[in-house]
């Protein structure tokens, strides 16, 4: 019982500290502040992977999230010149439209929240290693998405490297 | 009662750090012809205390241009992975504060978020110096990161298991170091990887004092500073224990207690990288990427592929 109580209370307050961190995200004025609220929001997810027993994937997201993309993120952020950060769109139609985006996203979002059925499990976290598990789904079920995810980031690589060659 | 194993590990990690930046300024000095610190204490042993008490005393001077928020967390960003890691070292069998089952990946991913806090550090500066210093981290953490975990692998296959201590009882026949032919050289990857994780000579080009005066810490005063310190050195013995567990058996070992086996492995490792601080120049930053991406990297995969097919062919001959 007492355990269930302390995974809630971690779980609302990792929760309610992720939803913080991305409302941050946007709010923030400065893009390295928001590039910190990030870290904040993608480490509470971290969080709430170890409350579900899935270590491994939290392991992974630590390392691979905050490890990896948000340090490239912060690379391009210090690399790009940051002192013109003013409005790159300009006109009559630029309220306008940006709240139809906005709006557009909240509707979409809303009804898909609404129409999702959440299923609850009442069986406790089962705490058992889930990285052979994970290793054989990734070369069995779910092989082709693998080997298509991989052959995506090879084309962003070589994309990358074509666009950065000076000559 | 793991509250009480937390505040342990914390305390003993700090003694033990004092006692290292002994050793190395001790053998260090040795090396170079001098007698190092040896007036504090008996052969100099209090000087870390000394110095520890001046840093505390100390003024934290936060530079006006300075983003302060960022500032001062920045440190703390680098320290808290730094201890966690230790969280799940056995120093014996049953002598840790967890063993996760995903032991190896969990140091891994611990091992990359301080690159945030340099990045911070590096930024809220608001010092050239630091930038550049943060910089110079961030891409040569990235960069060794990959062989790093790559070659992490490599004692993981062999024993099939990512638990520490599972790492470790897989060992009892042979340690995987003397496994011929990818542990010397898995041993030596994981080695110059490490080193460069935790920005040591010869790979200390984010501090590199003669270039960018000390890289991402320049501003750093005090206590702060001292958080850095301590979470570099943190760091290097972790590397040292993480060789001794993964390649030399962690506690295993005739007649000793465990932890006394463990104990001198980290430290003759630690002895190694000191050695190696003392001896070689800085690299340039040229060569420093090109040993991660052109030798280290193919170098770690070919090594992983002969040890798969290794594995293999001795599940074949039982």
């Amino acid at each position: 019982m007492a355990e269930e109580v302390l995974a809630a209370v971690a779980f609302y307050a990792l929760g309610g500290m992720a939803i913080g961190g991305a409302i941050g995200v946007v709010a923030a004025r400065s893009i390295f502040h928001s590039a910190m609220f990030l870290v904040v929001t993608l480490g509470c997810v971290a969080g709430v992977f170890v409350i579900l027993g899935a270590d491994f994937l939290a392991a992974v997201q630590v390392l691979v999230y905050v490890g990896a993309i948000m340090v490239l993120i912060l690379f391009g952020i210090m690399l790009t010149p940051q002192g013109d950060t003013g409005t790159l769109l300009d006109g009559p139609l630029r309220s306008p439209s940006a709240l139809l985006v906005a709006l557009a996203v909240f509707v979409v979002t809303v009804a898909t929240l609404a129409g999702s059925e959440w299923p609850r499990s009442v069986a406790p976290p089962v705490n058992i290693p889930t990285t052979e598990s994970i290793g054989r789904g990734l070369f069995t079920s779910y092989v082709l998405p693998l080997e298509i995810a991989s052959v995506l980031l090879l084309i962003a690589m070589i994309g990358a490297i074509v666009v950065a060659r000076e000559d | 009662m793991s509250a009480l194993a937390v505040a342990m590990v914390t305390t003993i990690v700090a003694v033990i750090v004092m006692l290292a930046v002994w050793f190395e300024r001790r053998v260090v000095g040795l090396l170079q012809g001098r007698l190092g610190p040896n007036r504090v204490g008996p052969a100099g042993l209090l000087q870390s205390v000394a110095d520890g008490i001046k840093l505390l005393m100390k003024e934290i001077i936060i530079p006006s241009q300075a983003d302060r928020v960022p500032f001062m967390l920045a440190p703390l960003v680098v320290l808290v992975p730094s201890l966690m890691v230790w969280s799940v070292i056995p120093w014996g069998p049953g002598l840790n504060v967890t063993d996760l089952n995903v032991g190896v990946l969990f140091i891994a991913a611990m091992g990359a978020v301080p690159t945030i806090g340099v990045l911070m550090a590096g930024w809220a500066s608001g010092n050239k110096y630091s930038l550049l210093g943060g910089m110079r981290a961030a891409a040569q953490l990235i960069s060794y990161e990959i062989p790093m975990i790559v070659t992490l692998m490599v004692p993981v296959l062999l024993a099939g298991t990512m638990s520490l201590s599972g790492l470790v009882e897989a060992q009892s026949g042979l340690w995987f170091v003397f496994l011929l032919p990818v542990g010397p050289v898995a041993f030596l990857l994981f080695l110059i990887c490490g080193i460069a994780e935790v920005n040591r000579s010869p790979f200390d080009l984010p501090e590199a004092e003669s270039e960018i005066v000390a890289g991402f810490h320049t501003e750093y005063s005090g206590m702060a500073f001292a958080l850095f310190f301590l979470a570099e050195y943190a760091n290097s013995i972790a590397i040292s224990a993480m060789a001794s567990l993964l390649f030399f058996g962690g506690w295993l070992g005739p007649v000793l207690p465990p932890f006394v086996w463990f104990f001198l492995k980290t430290s003759l490792i630690f002895f190694v990288i000191v050695w190696i601080r003392g001896t070689l120049p800085r690299i340039r930053y040229d060569q420093l990427m090109h040993v991660a991406w052109k030798v280290a990297l193919p170098t770690s995969l070919v090594v992983l592929g002969i040890a798969a097919v290794e594995l293999t062919l001795l599940k074949g001959l039982e």
